[in-house]
């Protein structure tokens, strides 16, 4: 059965979902490592810095704020929920693209492959059926020229006869 | 009797369509082509014989082995000189109708 099936379409096809796979992993590593850190580091210093308070009194700060817009910080949860229902529709639907394409190629390998090993399996009777063809269409040009042959014979013949002595 | 009838063949359509026949089924033999030949030499005496040269065929038991074997081996113009034969049996029959 393994035979029969190209090694060449299970390394396209595996090699396509490592792909996917180191996507998704890069995205999820970057999400959650990279950005937050970043996020982290510039409030940290930058921020801190520049308003010249201290980290506690800040985080007072922030929790009055939050307190006195809790309308303007719902906005935003909602905000950074449809954001977030947007980003896994991109990734969903690029692993959707990418899978659709995958099967394509898949499948067109696959047809080429069984296509090529029909034709070298039957090349003989293929082959045979050709040259069949082939003396058919030459013996229809003998008769042809055999009914032309005697057409002329016969038209000659007949002018022959039919011309005064 | 019989060798009477061998030497001076008379030309019928049932002879006509049994070689025709034996030549699509490719199960003619040197007597059907010579019996071709008898019948043709009234209006052309040579003509099987030229028919033979242009396609370099050099006897009726070499178009006979040849027919025997398979399509690659054979001689390209055989089919042609099929043909012919055929184109023969068809004027033939035209004549006799």
């Amino acid at each position: 059965m393994l035979k029969e099936i190209d090694k060449h379409w299970y390394r396209y096809f595996f090699g396509i979902c490592l792909g996917v796979i180191v996507l998704l992993a890069t995205i999820s590593l970057y999400d959650n490592y990279v950005f937050t850190q970043r996020v982290k580091n510039t409030c940290d210093k930058s921020c801190l810095t520049c308003l010249s308070v201290s980290k506690d009194s800040l985080h007072k700060l922030i929790s009055v704020f939050k307190a006195g817009t809790k309308n303007v910080t719902e906005f935003d949860e909602k905000i950074n929920s449809i954001n977030a229902r947007i980003n896994d529709f991109y990734v969903f639907s690029g692993i959707i693209i990418t899978l659709l394409l995958a099967i394509n190629v898949s499948v067109y390998i696959k047809t080429s492959n069984e296509v090529d090993k029909h034709m070298k399996d039957n090349y003989d009777a293929y082959k045979q059926e050709i040259e069949k063809q082939l003396q058919d269409a030459k013996q229809l040009v003998g008769l042809i020229q055999g009914e032309h042959d005697f057409a002329k014979k016969i038209n000659s013949k007949t002018k022959e006869d039919l011309t005064p002595d | 009797m019989i060798t009477m009838a061998l030497d001076n063949p008379k030309l019928d359509l049932d002879v006509l369509r049994n070689i025709e026949n034996k030549i699509r089924e490719n199960r003619e033999d040197v007597e059907d082509l010579k019996l071709l030949n008898h019948f043709i030499s009234s209006v052309d005496k040579d003509y099987i014989n030229l028919k033979m040269k242009e396609n370099n065929i050099h006897s009726f038991e070499e178009y006979i082995s040849e027919r025997k074997k398979p399509y690659s081996q054979q001689n390209p113009n055989l089919s042609i000189f099929v043909g012919n034969l055929l184109a023969i049996i068809s004027f033939l029959k035209t004549s006799l109708t």
